[in-house]
């Protein structure tokens, strides 16, 4: 009989050599007390070496789901090769079922079996020669580790840890990018002070002196590769009235130096943001697309890790970062911040300053939800985020509307409103009353155009003011194609406008006499008589 | 003489009143004079009162002024005082309670973590009373049973046998030792040390359950405020925080 | 006992009578009633060596009144004294605490607190075994008298969780032992792939402790199996795990929760019919300890598997 025993090295084959002592099953042990007591009742007929981790890895799983993995079916093929006849001892009866089928070979699984199992196990050492105990353990611990990482279903792509380390890595490169920048600014000032005046952006004063050195080769130089155009003749001024000392090459040689190194952490930056981005969005979509990568990743990197995050409740995440004030606020009674780190979320920055509180405890309630989906969810798309967040955009445009509408008299929008709307009279300044000198001719005519204009204009408008009041939201973007090409009219000669008042009202588009008595407010009258004029 | 007089009328008969004869009990009480004296005083006390009112009237002064005037006004000549605003609005309760429960919350649960981390480093292994367990050993017969010694079974000194949490076996009391110091002064410095934490992890553990309680209690007065049918089922007690019955409604 | 919280007394005239705290209190359905009920300990210690015959239990204070902490003098702020069962002490301090020590230094597993002392050069680090949280230190601290899992014992701890006893024990049983770690669920089983990480001696295993014959391949044979999985089938399970890879004459500890194999009937009760249980599987129970202070209702029962057939004199 043969007897198959499975280890974390290989698999290995023995033959019973006395199978009397199998019938005793009691005093089956007593056998396998000594190594070479053992050695008596089994022989190692075969044992076939794992060749590496991934294929222990995949003999281990095959045993875990009783199937018959290629490692094991070579072994045993080799076995069938030379002795179909016997039968062949397994731990596990439903793996025997399936070596019967596939290879033929019946199989046995009794008491008897797993006495003799745990006889061999205790012994396994002393019968598995050529391998020393220390390296079976190494290799099932090596096994066991994998075999875990692989239930686990362990992907080194979702590890928050990089998380963490990036966001802190990118603000001390922050930090000491800051740093730099303040030296090579100071140290440079000493020799072209206004350069730094001229220049405001950092990198691009580091490539500038980088390239140019001694303020003397300014003028020969081209720079219009990083500054642009206006700035670049600035510098070049300034270069010749520069009040800044002279330096060796040098001094001019180490600031060049601290230049190169500026702009390389800088590249590097841009370049770990980038990679940030990309962590982040594989890592947790969700809550990338709600908040954006750089919060999401303060968030996570605040919280720990991202299963820590989850476990926050939604009012924990609207203040995670301002926990100072928080329990200051709960010290003294007061009123408890409404936002942290949250704050700096594309929703809440977009929002009026009253409404930051409603925005920034929306989003943290959605954004927990997309959280606990990414941290304990099975699959990851960022399908969830993108709902989520149209909500809450859907949501935000009905506070800001809801806003608008309540302010009543002066508000914008109801200003606005007012604009568009045509009134049925236009009060002017009635300047006949100003003196007692009796008023010219002009103005007096200029009155009777204005009225006479406004008749044949205003029963048409009014018609149609119902109808305009209803639509007025949906043409919003067509008052603003429409403000565009008003300041536009502004511009070209108003002569233009005066064919085109009469034919408006047949226009289709109802804007026009909307849009043109609010235009003639406002006019200045030194236009409106050089309408009169061109008449 | 008055003695002779007295000594007389102790043999005289009790005099009594005379009531209302029979035919005329319909009437009422006979009046004797100190009836009537009552009655009389009682009138005219009354009277007297309104003549002094009725005076009082005439010579009211119609730009008299009391201070008291100000917070009282007079319904169907009545004076009655005015309703002054309350200091605090319900609302303004409302919300002071919710700053008290959120302060006396942050509280308990800082104290709730400080007694884990106590508890991780105090394990009561000296406690007094604390709650002993129970400890069976299986032998093979009853005879064993019978002469069974726990110090001979443990392997360890008779005296140790009490000290639970360690009873070192006899061959460990030979080839160990202490590590650090053991000098007496120290030791007992550590001791008072110790005894100092587990009063500080008991007094915590009492401010916990103080804490939770007074949470308990201001919840239940936020929710009084409730307008629907309450029964109180339990009385406040300074443990424990009143326990009502609220009549079951929708919540609109 | 005086209550040291003092009432915000500064706040007069608003709603709410709040007013002092009348004494009393009361034990609030076992919350924090666990470690309540006790007076403080007095001072005493174990003196050294060539005695031990008996403790003197002294009152603390009669020496060093006004030294204070600073008078000890850096690394003696501890007294680790050795227990019962290798591999485990006890520290007394400012702590009262059953420690191991640490074979990963200077790191805690779950925020544990660590003391160490300094044994000439070098400095020995010990992690605090809080009873409240593992069976295991509260059977220790409860008096057990053999828990078999000693320095270089190869042990199998079945219902591992997210490893915070088994860090324990693998500092137990050191570099030499070996602890295979069964857990099934997912989420603990990441914690105890991280806690294996740093501690070479702990094999994970993320699979049923119902089915050994799944884990076979990764398990040798074992001296102690340590069972804490809180199942009603909890000794078949034991016995399943036993029958593969328990060796002959080796031990197991099995940590019974009443409440778990049947709530509705008596704790003592419970314990009986699983000792039963255990009998009928050729596993002896040798003695059984319950668990309290630190536990209600639980119960260790240790025993030999298969004892060695006894010589008839």
């Amino acid at each position: 009989m043969l007897v198959l025993f499975e280890t974390a090295a290989g698999y290995a084959i023995f033959k019973v050599l006395d199978e009397s002592k199998l019938q005793e099953v009691d005093s089956l042990y007593k056998e396998f007390e000594t190594p070479e007591k053992a050695n008596k009742i089994l022989k190692l007929k075969h044992f076939e070496k794992f060749q590496d981790t991934t294929e222990a890895l995949a003999a281990a799983t095959a045993l875990v789901e009783g199937k018959l993995g290629k490692s094991l079916k070579k072994a045993l093929k080799k076995v069938v090769a030379k002795e179909a006849h016997e039968q062949l001892a397994i731990s596990d009866a439903k793996l025997g079922g399936v070596i019967k089928e596939k290879l033929d070979l019946s199989c046995v699984h009794s008491p008897a079996v797993a006495e003799l199992m745990r006889c061999i196990r205790s012994q396994m050492e002393a019968l598995i020669s050529g391998l020393p105990p220390r390296e079976i353990s190494a290799m099932s611990l090596g096994l066991a580790h994998s075999l875990s990482r692989y239930k686990l279903k362990f992907s080194p792509d979702k590890v928050d840890t990089m998380i963490v380390q990036a966001i802190s890595l990118l603000d001390d490169l922050d930090k000491e990018l800051n740093n730099y920048n303040m030296r090579c600014r100071e140290w440079y000032g000493w020799h072209f002070p206004e350069l730094g005046k001229v220049v405001t952006d950092n990198l691009a004063y580091c490539k500038t002196v980088r390239k140019v050195g001694d303020r003397t080769n300014v003028a020969t130089t081209d720079l219009s590769e990083f500054l642009p155009e206006e700035i670049e003749a600035e510098v070049k001024l300034a270069a010749e009235i520069s009040m800044g000392t002279e330096v060796s090459e040098q001094d001019i040689g180490n600031i060049r130096h601290l230049c190169d190194q500026v702009i390389e952490i800088s590249e590097y930056r841009a370049q770990l943001y980038d990679y940030l981005k990309n962590r982040m969005m594989a890592i947790a979509p969700n809550l990338t697309v709600m908040v954006g990568e750089l919060v999401g990743a303060r968030l996570i990197s605040h919280a720990g890790s991202l299963l820590n995050l989850a476990k926050h409740p939604a009012s924990t995440v609207q203040i995670l970062g301002a926990e100072k004030a928080l329990f200051r606020a709960l010290k003294t009674r007061k009123d408890t911040p409404k936002y942290g780190l949250i704050y700096h979320a594309s929703l809440v920055g977009q929002t009026t300053a009253k409404n930051k509180g409603k925005i920034s405890r929306m989003l943290a309630a959605k954004t927990a939800l997309a959280i606990r989906y990414d941290a304990l969810g099975e699959d990851t798309n960022a399908e969830m985020g993108a709902e989520n967040r149209a909500k809450l955009e859907a949501r935000l445009r009905q506070l800001e509307d809801r806003g608008i509408r309540r302010i009543s008299g002066t508000g914008k929008a109801m200003a606005k409103a007012d604009k568009y709307q045509h009134k049925s009279e236009v009060k002017i300044y009635d300047p006949s009353g100003d003196s007692t000198i009796p008023s010219t001719s002009k103005k007096r005519k200029f009155e009777e155009v204005e009225t006479s204009e406004q008749d044949p204009v205003t029963p048409v408008a009014k018609s149609k003011k119902p109808k305009k009041e209803s639509v007025a939201e949906e043409q919003e973007a067509e008052m603003a194609a429409e403000s565009p090409k008003k300041k536009k009219k502004k511009k070209e000669k108003k002569a233009e406008e005066e064919p085109e008042e009469p034919e408006e009202p047949k226009d289709e588009e109802e804007e026009m006499p909307v849009s043109e008595p609010t235009e003639k407010k406002k006019r200045k009258k030194k236009k409106k008589v050089k309408e009169e004029e061109d008449e | 003489m008055s003695s002779f007089r007295k000594a007389l009328k102790s043999q005289q008969r009790n005099h009594h009143e005379r009531s209302q004869p029979g035919f005329r009990k319909t009437v009422g009480l006979l009046e004797k004079k100190k009836d009537y004296k009552l009655r009389a005083v009682d009138y005219h006390k009354k009277q007297n009162t309104l003549s002094a009112l009725r005076k009082k009237a005439l010579e009211k002064n119609p730009d008299e002024f009391y201070f008291k005037m100000i917070s009282s006004k007079l319904e169907d000549g009545v004076h009655v005082m005015k309703k002054t605003e309350e200091e605090v609005t319900e609302e303004q309760k409302n919300v002071m309670r919710t700053q008290d429960m959120r302060y006396v919350e942050m509280k308990r649960v800082a104290e709730a973590k400080k007694i884990e981390r106590l508890k991780g480093e105090l394990h009561l292994l000296d406690a007094e009373n604390k709650q002993k367990n129970k400890h069976t050993f299986f032998v093979d017969s009853n005879k064993k049973v019978e002469t069974f010694n726990l110090a001979s079974h443990l392997g360890t000194h008779p005296k140790l046998v009490d000290r639970v949490y360690n009873r070192p076996t006899l061959q460990t009391l030979e080839t160990k030792s202490i590590k650090g110091s053991v000098k007496p002064n120290i030791i007992n410095k550590l001791a008072k040390q110790r005894k100092h934490q587990y009063k500080i992890l008991s007094q915590r553990i009492d401010r916990e359950k103080k804490m939770f309680v007074i949470s308990q209690k201001i919840q239940t007065r936020k929710d009084l405020q409730d307008k629907n049918k309450k029964v109180k089922v339990k009385k406040e007690t300074p443990d424990r925080a009143a326990i009502y019955k609220f009549e079951s409604k929708r919540k609109r | 006992m005086r209550p040291g919280f003092s009432p915000r007394g500064d706040r007069g005239g608003r709603g709410g009578g709040r007013g002092g705290f009348r004494g009393g209190f009361g034990d609030r359905g076992g919350r924090g009633g666990r470690g309540g009920g006790f007076r403080s300990p007095d001072g005493g210690g174990f003196r050294g060596r060539g005695g031990g015959r008996g403790t003197p239990r002294g009152r603390g204070g009669r020496g060093g009144r006004g030294g204070g902490r600073g008078g000890l003098g850096g690394g003696k702020r501890v007294l680790i004294e050795p227990h019962r069962h290798e591999g485990v002490f006890i520290c007394r301090g400012k702590e009262d605490a059953l420690v191991t020590k640490n074979m990963v230094m200077g790191e805690s597993v779950y925020g544990e607190k660590r003391m160490s002392v300094e044994e000439g050069e070098a400095k020995i680090e010990y992690r605090a075994w809080n009873p409240f949280r593992s069976k295991l230190a509260a059977a220790i601290l409860g008096g057990i008298d053999k828990i078999h899992i000693k320095p270089g014992a190869k042990v199998m701890y079945l219902g591992a969780a997210s490893g915070t006893t088994v860090s324990h024990v693998s500092d137990i049983v050191g570099p030499e032992g070996l602890v295979y770690a069964v857990e099934f669920s997912h989420r603990s089983g990441r914690d105890l792939l991280n806690v294996a990480k740093k501690r070479t001696n702990i094999i994970p295993i993320i699979e049923d402790a119902r089915h050994p014959h799944k884990y076979r391949m990764l398990v040798g044979m074992v001296d102690v199996i340590f069972a804490d999985v809180a199942q009603p089938d909890q000794t078949r399970i034991v016995a399943l795990n036993a029958h593969n890879f328990l060796k002959n004459g080796g031990h197991f500890v099995i940590s019974i929760k009443a409440n778990c194999i049947d709530s509705t009937a008596a704790p003592e009760a419970v314990f009986a019919s699983e000792v039963k249980k255990m009998s009928a599987e050729n596993m002896k129970p040798q003695e059984q300890l319950t668990l309290e202070p630190y536990e209600r209702d639980h119960a260790v029962v240790v025993g030999i598997y298969r004892p060695p057939p006894k010589q008839k004199k």
